[in-house]
């Protein structure tokens, strides 16, 4: 399915999410946001698909140990975390862990 | 090189060297200068562990034994079933219901007399992982869950030995290589491991079949780079395949300083299995009512006498229903149902069932919030198959 623009486009980021949560974006595994900070896109993924909240996030609104989250190349764990700043046309990548075999 | 120990078995052991008709066999390895005559001796000294003879380990097993390597273990403790011949290439009709390590050392031992193939028909355990791991130079992984997965990575990490790891899911598959000196380790990229409803195993979410033998062949390449000491290895990166796009990516990987394992203060010392400790939101599962096949049997009996009176809903697709079904069920898919479960009789008790219980698990937690009377069966038509009508058909 092609990127789904709902938010700003152009100026936006693209935040590519894994076949275990595509359950939880109708089928999307990819959507366009406006830039901001890693835990600002975050929370306007879960504002427009909620059933991705439990997926994503703790109680305490940190993210699962068996998702990560990439900035272009890196993972955000070792960038600045949720506060990472995500500049227009970086890509977030969301993995999730999977164990089939 | 990772591998000093397999130098020394090369220069001390003459079992190492290539007979007139192996070297005929492996022609094509031995005129690449970067396998050659050195690298393919190396691959006949090495010892490779697959873990599960299954998605992955089936085309792991066969190439690994088509490229010359001496001895292979293999470590599984299923039988092989029709619905494994899909994407198990190692497995075929005529070996239906055989051991798959049985089944895979009879294919080996066809594709390469060579090879020598250790069994081990168990399943990984925190008590026998570090016995069987240890017999090994490294360990290609095809398992099929997370507790297996987390036990082989803690034990390559604390015997020293490298980690092949691969995973896939519908078209999606994911490979790396952990437990290198300096290297991350599993538990550096996913410190924890998902509850299971956010994780679907193959057999749930579905694999596509060639997918297996791409991600495998990823696996067997690494295991081959790193035994020959040649190319540059995936360790330090993660390798990310989608096969609806035809896309390939890398992301980095690195090493968790904080990592429970092999971080600076580790809290892991020893091989045990893992436990899910993750918090998910405790409203986003309340519990649901379950009910066991021999309970369902019974009730099915009273209801046929018209001593009960129940709806028993079959959550499938329906080609799982083509395959078996409970007599007296009618077929509502999930997605269906979900979408249209108002228009049941709320006065009526409703009885949910799927294949192993987390769509019906599902289901019925949706149909309890609406105030329907509903409970799931326990386990699913596979508990019904085992527990009330064995002869019927598993898939």
């Amino acid at each position: 399915m092609a990127a789904t623009s709902f938010d700003v486009k152009r100026t936006g980021i693209t935040v590519s999410l894994p076949t275990v949560m595509q359950s939880a974006t109708g089928g999307r595994r990819e959507v366009e946001l406006c830039s901001g900070t890693v835990e600002q896109a975050l929370n306007r993924l879960i504002e427009a698909f909620p059933d991705l909240l439990p997926r994503l996030l703790t109680e305490r609104k940190q993210i699962h140990r068996f998702v990560n989250v990439y900035l272009d190349n890196e993972d955000i764990r070792f960038l600045q975390g949720l506060d990472t700043p995500v500049l227009p046309g970086q890509q977030l990548t969301i993995l999730s862990a999977i164990a089939g075999g | 090189m990772i591998f000093d120990n397999l130098e020394r078995c090369i220069s001390e052991s003459p079992e190492s060297v290539l007979s007139p008709a192996e070297l005929q066999r492996y022609a094509r390895h031995l005129s690449m200068k970067e396998i050659g005559l050195p690298g393919q001796r190396r691959l006949k000294a090495a010892r490779v562990l697959v873990v599960g003879a299954g998605g992955l380990g089936s085309p792991a097993l066969m190439y690994l034994a088509a490229a010359g390597v001496g001895t292979l273990g293999v470590v599984d403790d299923d039988v092989v079933e029709v619905s494994n011949l899909q994407r198990q290439v190692i497995h075929g009709q005529s070996t239906l219901q055989m051991a798959k390590v049985d089944s895979a050392r009879q294919r080996i031992a066809d594709l390469n007399p060579y090879t020598q193939v250790v069994s081990h028909r168990t399943r990984l355990s925190a008590e026998n992982c570090r016995q069987i791991i240890s017999q090994y130079d490294l360990v290609v992984d095809g398992s099929d869950n997370f507790t297996t997965r987390y036990l082989v990575n803690d034990a390559c990490f604390l015997l020293h030995k490298p980690y092949v790891w691969g995973s896939v899911l519908q078209f999606h598959g994911q490979a790396s290589v952990f437990s290198t000196p300096g290297g991350p380790c599993y538990r550096c990229l996913y410190p924890e491991p998902p509850p299971p409803q956010f994780a679907p195993s193959c057999e749930e979410g579905g694999v596509f079949g060639a997918v297996c033998a791409t991600v495998a062949s990823v696996q067997v390449t690494e295991a081959i780079k790193l035994i020959v000491g040649n190319g540059e290895s995936l360790v330090r990166r993660l390798w990310l395949y989608d096969a609806s796009r035809a896309e390939t990516q890398t992301r980095q990987l690195r090493k968790d300083p904080d990592c429970e394992l092999c971080g600076s203060n580790p809290t892991v010392h020893e091989i045990a299995e893992v436990r899910f400790t993750c918090s998910v939101p405790a409203d986003s599962h309340p519990p649901v009512r379950t009910i066991s096949a021999t309970e369902l049997a019974s009730r099915l009996a009273r209801r046929r006498a018209d001593e009960d009176d129940f709806l028993l809903l079959d959550v499938r697709e329906p080609f799982e229903w083509e395959i078996v079904r409970i007599e007296g069920a009618q077929l509502a898919r999930k997605t269906t149902l979900l979408q249209s479960h108002l228009h049941l009789p709320i006065e009526q008790e409703i009885i949910v069932y799927c294949k192993g219980g987390a769509r019906s698990e599902d289901v019925a937690r949706v149909l309890s919030q609406d105030s329907f009377r509903v409970s799931h069966l326990k386990g699913g038509v596979l508990a019904w198959v085992s527990d009330v009508e064995p002869q019927l058909r598993v898939y």
